[in-house]
């Protein structure tokens, strides 16, 4: 068994609800993203960039961790506090991590966060902190892979949100995404969600030059390839914005059937 | 304890101590207000001066050992002298060493996984076991130096052994994870060991000077041999990370490129790194004949500060480039760098970023001062012990 994640970008509307899911869901402390989205290319989020043909795109690339299934970050770890589990997580035990950030520094996505200082509590209503995320810590045989107060100078990220995948929940930033642009499961399970919706689909990884293998599997976006001018048409529109009578009569004249 | 430690070495150990201390309490201050409030480091730039300090003393301390074994294997008389004190600033470099990685561990206090649960893959593992090896090597070289035993030669042979696979293991550190392309390159692990070789002889050549300074005829013979040997090696040096900076500029890849802009960006770095011990090659090689020993001395000098600034130039452009990089979907020529989670929270950082400037805070440049203090106290005690053993 070995988890895996299809992330489909013709699907990823941007909304970055993923990251802010994620953030809640594992009580990471100010600073920490485990998920981030950006324009690949923009310096400014909602920024389009000209793609080779000139024409303005705008495509969003969720990254988080890939769960190498050759993870750098693991074998660089001098406490073997990085290791994958059993369903193919790549997890931290935060009771092994001394914070030597060698992982870091071995990592090609970027994905791994320190935790560099102590979060002030967020006051909450009524003189009362405020508190977010999985209340209780994980552990898995014993390793402390979750708690909701993070201790200081130790690694963290994205843990296939293990303490729900352990109760067959689906990780949050999927259970999140308003356009299902993220599917979860079992990639050695030909019947499951992932396996049946990625059969016959391309799909690329990032950062392949590495040999790292990642169990994060995207798809291209397929928008904004088409011509402009087809596109407007296949809908009985021009591309001033005026509607063509012909096809719109066309198209009237197949819905009156 | 009089006949034992001189006036000035015992001052210059009081001066260690309390270099030691100062090092200490900004350590402690490290740990106590947290690296965020007391570093200028985040998820970009992970690495700071302590890892710089920590390469630089793992480089100094293999070269003081090679110096020591060179010394005694080539059983030149007007040499023999220098044995003990680069043996001893071997032992005191590998503690400096060690003491600068574990001050700059985030969690101290899970040391003992180390011991418990230590993944014998990791380079850093690799690294920390030829460290303790060395330091055991060192040892029992000053001892042997000290006893004068018969079997001083095989020690310091085995030394030699050590400080090669310390330096040769600390390179592979940096250079077997692929993320880096600064780092990623086979010459790295032997330019770290030309590194050592420097810092070794320019040690040497630093010690023979002051001797030769305070009148002894056979230390300027001693002195002008050393300055040639270190002349060659920079210059091997030299040819090595420019050969790497070739190699990276012939790659053609988006990494290659962040990466030699990054260089460009700190490029008067860079210039000092590799132009003060060229300038010191060359002059060692024009005046060899000429020069004083002050003169010389300052060339060694020279030498050594460009071999810290090469540590320091190993985290800038590994750090201030970019190492993920995308494209958009069906479109081939472009590849972007993409941004990361910098960690950082104060109402003046920036959440996401594709680089970060660098420039060490008060408090980190406060904490080398522990491992510097630590090293110089644990030497001029070696040295202590060494006269020792000696009676």
């Amino acid at each position: 068994m070995r988890y895996a994640m299809a992330v489909d970008l013709d699907r990823c509307i941007g909304c970055r609800t993923c990251a802010v899911i994620c953030k809640d869901h594992h009580a990471q402390p100010e600073g920490i993203w485990w998920n981030r989205v950006f324009v690949p290319g923009a310096p400014e989020y909602g920024t389009s960039v000209l793609g080779d043909d000139g024409q303005p795109r705008m495509e969003f690339l969720p990254v988080s961790c890939q769960h190498c299934e050759d993870a750098p970050c693991q074998s660089v770890c001098p406490t073997g506090a990085t290791y994958t589990d059993d369903n193919g997580s790549v997890l931290v035990d935060y009771e092994r991590c001394i914070g030597c950030r060698y992982c870091m520094t071995a990592c090609p996505y970027g994905v791994r966060q320190f935790n560099w200082g102590h979060a002030e509590p967020l006051p909450g209503t009524g003189g009362t902190e405020y508190s977010y995320g999985y209340p209780v810590e994980y552990r898995q045989d014993g390793r402390l892979v979750y708690m909701p107060s993070r201790p200081e100078g130790v690694v963290e990220k994205c843990t296939f949100c293990v303490q729900y995948t352990s109760q067959r929940i689906e990780p949050a930033c999927c259970a999140g995404c308003p356009g299902n642009a993220r599917i979860f499961g079992d990639i050695d399970d030909p019947d499951s969600e992932i396996s049946r919706y990625l059969e016959g689909r391309e799909t690329y990884l990032l950062g392949e030059e590495h040999g790292t293998h990642p169990k994060v599997y995207y798809l291209k976006s397929t928008r904004g390839t088409e011509d402009a001018g087809e596109l407007l048409s296949s809908y009985g529109l021009s591309a001033v914005g005026a509607t063509d009578p012909a096809a719109q009569g066309t198209e009237a004249g197949k819905d009156g059937e | 304890m009089g006949a034992l430690i001189s006036k000035k070495q015992l001052c210059a150990l009081i001066a260690a101590l309390v270099v030691t201390t100062a090092g200490l309490a900004a350590w402690i201050a490290q740990l106590t207000m947290g690296l965020l409030a007391t570093t200028n480091l985040s998820n970009v730039f992970c690495w700071g001066l302590l890892i710089g300090m920590f390469a630089f003393c793992v480089g100094f301390g293999a070269g003081g050992q090679l110096a020591a074994s060179y010394i005694v294997l080539s059983k030149r008389p007007e040499l023999q002298r220098f044995a003990l004190p680069a043996q001893v600033a071997g032992l005191g470099g590998a503690i400096g060493a060690s003491v600068a990685i574990i001050a700059d561990l985030g969690s101290p206090e899970n040391i003992l996984a180390m011991l418990l649960h230590l993944n014998v893959v990791s380079p850093l593992a690799w690294d920390m076991i030829t460290l303790t090896l060395f330091i055991v090597a060192s040892v029992i070289g000053i001892i042997a130096l000290a006893r004068q035993w018969k079997s001083t030669p095989i020690w310091m042979a085995l030394g030699a052994v050590a400080a090669v696979a310390l330096q040769v293991i600390e390179g592979l550190l940096f250079a077997l994870p692929s993320a880096r392309v600064w780092w990623h390159s086979v010459i790295v692990p032997i330019d770290f060991l030309m590194v050592a070789v420097v810092c070794g002889l320019a040690l040497v050549q630093a010690m023979s000077a002051v001797s030769a300074r305070r009148g002894g005829d056979d230390a300027m013979a001693a002195v002008r041999r050393f300055g040639r040997l270190l002349a060659l090696a920079i210059i091997v040096h030299v040819v090595l990370a420019l050969a790497e900076l070739a190699m990276l500029a012939f790659e053609g890849t988006a990494a290659s490129a962040a990466t030699l802009a990054a260089v460009g960006a700190y490029a008067p770095l860079y210039a000092a790194e590799l132009g003060l011990p060229l300038v010191a090659a060359v002059l060692l090689l024009v005046r060899a004949g000429k020069a004083g020993a002050g003169e010389l001395g300052v060339y060694a000098a020279l030498a050594i500060i460009g071999m810290f600034v090469h540590r320091l130039m190993l985290l800038y452009p590994a750090f201030a480039a970019p190492t993920l990089f995308s494209g958009l979907s069906n479109q081939p020529s472009a590849a972007w760098a993409y941004p990361m989670s910098t960690g950082l929270y104060a109402s003046s950082g920036d959440a996401f970023a594709m680089t970060q400037a660098y420039l060490p805070s008060p408090v980190e440049w406060a904490s080398i001062l522990l491992p510097i203090g630590c090293a110089v106290a644990v030497a001029l005690l070696a040295l202590v012990a060494a006269k020792a053993l000696r009676k």
